[in-house]
C-alpha cells in the first residue's frame, strides 16, 4: 500500500500554485467527456467562466487564441488550457463586476427610470445590443427573470438572485 | 457616468447612429475565423472593459459626443449584464454535471457493492456445502439475504430438473391462487381472463387514483404472463410492415406516472401501435407492481404488438436490494411469497432482446465482443434465474460464453474509448467503445442499437457516431428535476423520433431553483457515503494531522478519499 505522509510541507506560495492547478483540473475534468485530457473548444468558456472569470464574448474569443497553438482545432488539450487558466487566475483577469454595478447597468437600461423593464426592453437590448443573446438564453433569462403576474421584470429583485446563487 | 435623464432621452436616437458607426469600426478589427462559430460573436458587439471608449464618438460637436457616449454606455451596460449572465449560467452548468457525476458514481457503485456482497455470500455458502441441503448455523445478519438467494435457488433448481408440464404443475401448486377469493370490499379492478382492452384501461384508471391489484388476479396475471412469455424466442422480431412504426421505451423503474404520460402522449398499444419495452420495469420507484402488471397486461391483450426485454433489474437478486421485493411485501403480505416466485419465473421468461425489421436491435444493456447472434438465439434462457449467476449446480461446468452473452446484453455501457473491458464501475458486463459497435452492426446488417440502462439528462443521447441510441424512460430519476424521461418512434425506414417530457411540475421552476434541489439529493447521499466509512476515514485523516490541528489540506482530503476502499468519494 503506498505511503499515507502528506505532502512535505512546502511554503504557502508553492501551496497556493498547487491548489489553483486542482482547481482548475477538477473545473476542465468536468467537461472533459471522453476522459481524454481535451475539452470541446465550444465548452471553454462556461469552463473559465465557471472558475470565477467574468470574461465578455470578445474576451473569450482572445483566451482562445491564446491557447490555441498553431491551427484552430475543435479541441483544447489540457496543457494549452492549463497555461492560460493559471495566467487569467494568478493575474486576476476578468473580475467580475460588484453587484451594484450590475444593478446600475440595468438602471441604464431603464430609460424612463420605472424601476423595471418590461419584456419587449429586455429583448431589444440583450438581442440587439452589446454581445447579443441568442433566443435560447433570452428565454431562460425571461423565464427566472420576469414577474408572471405583471410581465415586467423587476431588475432590482432580480439581481440579487443572480448574485446570491452565484455565492453558493 | 449617468447622464441625466432629458438629455439620454435626446441621445436615444443618436444612439441608433453611434452604434451603427461603432459596428462599422469594430468589423474591421473583428478576429473572426470560421471555426470559433461555435462562439456568439456577432459584429453588432463591441468588446469592452480595457478596450477604449474613445472609437464612439464621430465629430466634434459636444452634444453628439455627449449622445455618442450615452448610446455607448447603454451598449456597455448590455454587455455588462449579458457577460455577468453568461458566468451564472456557467457555473450552474458545472454545478450541473458534478451533480451528476456525484450521483452516477453512487448508483453505480453502490450495484458494484451488492454484487460483490452478493458473490462473497454465494462463495462463502459454497465453501460450507450448503448448496444442495442443510441449513449453515450462525451468521444471523445474513439471513434475509441468504433466504432471498438459497432458498430461491433451490427452489428453482428442483423446478429445472423436471420436465415442462411437471414444472408448470409444481410451480401452480406453489403459487395458486385457487383459495384467493376477492372480497366484496375490494375496490380494484376486476380481471377475467383472457384479458381484453378494457380491463387495461380499468386497471389504468383504479393505478391512476392509487389502487391496487387484487393479489388474485395479480397471480392470474402472472401465471398467463408466463405462459405467453415461453413461446416466445430469446431474440423476438418485431416488425414495422402493418403498423409503419414502431415504439421503443426505456427504463421505467416502477414510475407509474410516466408511463401513464407515455400511454397518454402516444396511444396504448395495439396492432397499428407496436411497443417495445426495454427492461428495467421494476425496483427504485414506489409502483414496479402496477407498472409490471401494466406492461404485462399489454402483453397479453396486444401479444404481436408489445414487447417486453429483460433488463438488469427483472432480476431476482436485484429485487433483493432494489426495493421491488419490498413492494411487493408491503402491498401484498400474505401472498408476497408466491408472488415473488413467480414474478422471478416470469422475468428468467423475458424475451433477451427485439431485433426490429431485422435492422434495429434492441436490448437493455448493451453489446460485447463476444456477442454472438447465434449463440444467443440458441441458448435456453430461463435456465438464468438472474443474470449475475450462470445455471446449474456447484460442481457443474459454467459455460462461460454463454453466460457472457446474457450479462453482456443486460449489463454493459458504451464508452468513448475503442476496445472491450470489463464494466468494474457496475461489476457487470462490459464497457464497449465504438469499433466494437461498428463490427457488430456490420457483421449482423444492422444499422443501430438501441438501449437503456443508463440515465440520461435529455432521456436519450446517440453516441459512437449515431450508432448506439440510449434511451432512458424514467423522468427525475435521480431526484425532482434531475433529468428528463424520453421514448423514440420509428418509422419503416428506421429514422428515429424522440418525444421528452418530464412527469412533475418541476419544469416550471427556473433552473437555478431546480438545480439546487437536485444538488442537496446528490449532497445528502454523498454525505451517507461519508458517514458510512467515516471510521477509516478519520483515521487516514488523523494520521495526516499529526500536530491533531483538526485541519488537513484539500488536496489530502481528495487523496484518502480516493484511497478509502469501495468508495469513489475522491473524485
Amino acid at each position: 500500500m503506498a505511503t499515507e505522509e502528506a505532502l512535505p510541507p512546502e511554503n504557502p506560495e508553492d501551496t497556493a500554485v498547487q491548489e489553483l492547478k486542482k482547481r482548475i483540473a477538477d473545473a476542465f475534468e468536468i467537461f472533459d467527456h471522453e476522459a481524454n485530457q481535451t475539452v470541446d473548444v465550444r465548452e471553454v468558456g462556461t469552463i473559465i467562466r465557471s472558475l470565477g472569470c467574468c470574461p465578455t464574448e470578445g474576451e473569450l474569443h482572445d483566451i482562445l487564441k491564446e491557447m490555441e497553438e498553431e491551427e484552430p482545432l475543435p479541441y483544447v488539450t489540457f496543457d494549452a488550457f492549463l497555461g492560460v487558466a493559471m495566467k487569467i487566475l494568478q493575474e486576476k483577469r476578468y473580475k467580475p463586476a460588484l453587484e451594484d454595478q450590475l444593478l446600475k447597468a440595468f438602471q441604464v437600461l431603464d430609460i424612463e427610470n420605472n424601476g423595471y423593464l418590461t419584456k419587449e426592453e429586455i429583448e431589444k437590448y440583450m438581442v440587439e445590443e452589446g454581445e447579443p443573446f441568442s433566443t435560447e438564453e433570452l428565454e431562460e433569462m425571461l423565464s427566472a427573470a420576469i414577474d408572471p403576474e405583471k410581465g415586467t421584470v423587476i431588475y432590482k429583485e432580480y439581481v440579487p438572485l443572480l448574485v446570491v446563487d452565484d455565492a453558493v | 457616468l449617468l447622464k441625466s435623464r432629458s438629455e439620454k432621452r435626446n441621445a436615444n436616437s443618436a444612439a441608433a447612429a453611434a452604434t451603427t458607426a461603432a459596428n462599422a469600426r469594430s468589423k474591421s478589427s473583428n478576429r473572426s475565423s470560421s471555426w470559433a462559430s461555435g462562439i456568439r460573436l456577432r459584429t453588432g458587439g463591441m468588446g469592452c472593459g480595457p478596450s477604449s471608449s474613445d472609437d464612439a464618438s464621430a465629430s466634434g460637436d459636444s452634444k453628439e459626443k455627449d449622445a455618442a457616449s450615452a448610446g455607448e454606455i447603454s451598449i456597455r451596460s448590455a454587455v455588462l449584464i449579458q457577460k455577468w449572465y453568461r458566468r451564472y449560467k456557467a457555473r450552474l452548468e458545472a454545478r450541473r454535471r458534478t451533480t451528476w457525476m456525484i450521483y452516477q458514481s453512487i448508483e453505480y457503485s453502490s450495484e458494484s457493492s451488492q454484487l460483490h456482497l452478493y458473490n462473497f455470500f454465494n462463495d462463502m455458502l459454497s465453501l460450507t456445502g450448503v448448496g444442495g441441503g442443510g441449513h449453515p448455523s450462525g451468521a444471523a445478519a445474513a439471513e434475509p439475504l441468504k433466504t432471498c438467494v438459497v432458498g430461491h435457488r433451490r427452489f428453482t433448481e428442483r423446478l429445472r430438473q423436471l420436465s415442462q408440464e411437471e414444472e408448470d404443475r409444481e410451480l401452480l401448486d406453489l403459487t395458486s391462487f385457487a383459495d384467493l377469493s376477492v372480497e366484496k370490499s375490494y375496490r380494484g379492478p376486476h380481471l377475467t381472463f383472457p384479458l381484453s382492452a378494457s380491463h387495461v384501461q380499468l386497471m389504468i384508471d383504479s393505478f391512476r387514483q392509487g389502487g391496487q391489484l387484487h393479489p388474485r388476479y395479480l397471480l392470474q396475471l402472472l401465471h398467463e404472463t408466463r405462459l405467453a412469455l415461453r413461446a416466445k424466442p430469446n431474440v423476438h422480431s418485431a416488425s414495422t410492415s402493418i403498423s409503419k412504426q414502431v415504439t421503443v421505451i426505456g427504463d421505467l423503474h416502477g414510475k407509474l406516472d410516466d408511463l401513464l404520460i407515455v400511454f397518454y402522449k402516444n396511444g396504448l398499444p395495439d396492432i397499428t401501435n407496436p411497443y417495445v419495452f426495454n427492461g428495467d420495469f421494476v425496483d427504485r420507484g414506489a409502483n414496479s407492481v402496477e407498472v409490471a402488471a401494466l406492461l404485462f397486461a399489454c402483453q397479453l391483450v396486444w401479444p404481436t404488438a408489445v414487447c417486453v426485454n429483460r433488463g438488469n433489474h427483472e432480476d431476482h437478486v436485484m429485487n433483493c436490494r432494489y426495493g421491488f421485493i419490498k413492494e411487493v411485501q408491503t402491498k401484498y403480505r400474505h401472498s408476497a411469497s408466491k408472488i415473488v416466485k413467480l414474478f422471478a419465473e416470469v422475468f428468467a421468461w423475458m424475451p433477451l432482446a427485439t431485433l426490429i425489421d431485422d435492422r434495429i436491435l434492441v436490448a437493455h444493456g448493451g453489446i460485447s465482443d463476444k456477442l454472438d447472434l447465434e449463440l444467443l438465439r440458441r441458448l435456453d434462457r430461463h435456465r438464468y434465474l438472474s443474470a449475475l449467476r450462470p445455471p446449474g449446480n456447484d460442481g457443474e461446468k459454467v459455460d462461460y460464453l454463454e453466460w457472457r452473452q446474457v450479462l453482456d446484453l443486460l449489463w454493459s455501457d458504451p464508452k468513448p474509448q475503442a476496445g472491450c473491458r470489463p464494466n468494474t464501475f457496475r461489476g457487470g458486463g462490459c464497457y464497449f467503445g465504438p469499433d466494437v459497435t461498428e463490427s457488430f452492426l456490420r457483421k449482423n446488417k444492422l444499422t443501430l442499437l438501441v438501449r437503456s440502462h443508463e440515465c440520461k439528462q435529455d432521456g436519450y443521447e446517440f453516441c459512437h457516431d449515431g450508432a448506439v441510441l440510449t434511451v432512458f424512460s424514467a423522468s427525475n430519476y435521480y431526484e425532482e428535476g434531475s433529468n428528463r424521461g424520453a421514448y423514440v418512434k420509428f418509422d419503416s425506414s428506421g429514422k428515429p423520433h424522440i418525444v421528452q417530457y418530464m412527469a412533475s411540475r418541476s419544469r416550471r421552476l427556473p433552473v437555478g431553483r431546480r438545480l439546487s434541489t437536485v444538488e442537496e439529493g446528490a449532497l445528502k447521499g454523498l454525505r451517507a457515503r461519508v458517514l458510512a466509512s467515516k471510521t477509516e476515514l478519520l483515521a487516514a485523516f488523523q494520521r495526516l494531522d499529526p500536530g491533531r490541528t483538526g485541519a488537513i489540506r484539500l488536496a489530502d482530503w481528495c487523496q484518502v478519499g480516493r484511497r478509502v476502499p469501495g468508495n469513489h468519494l475522491g473524485t
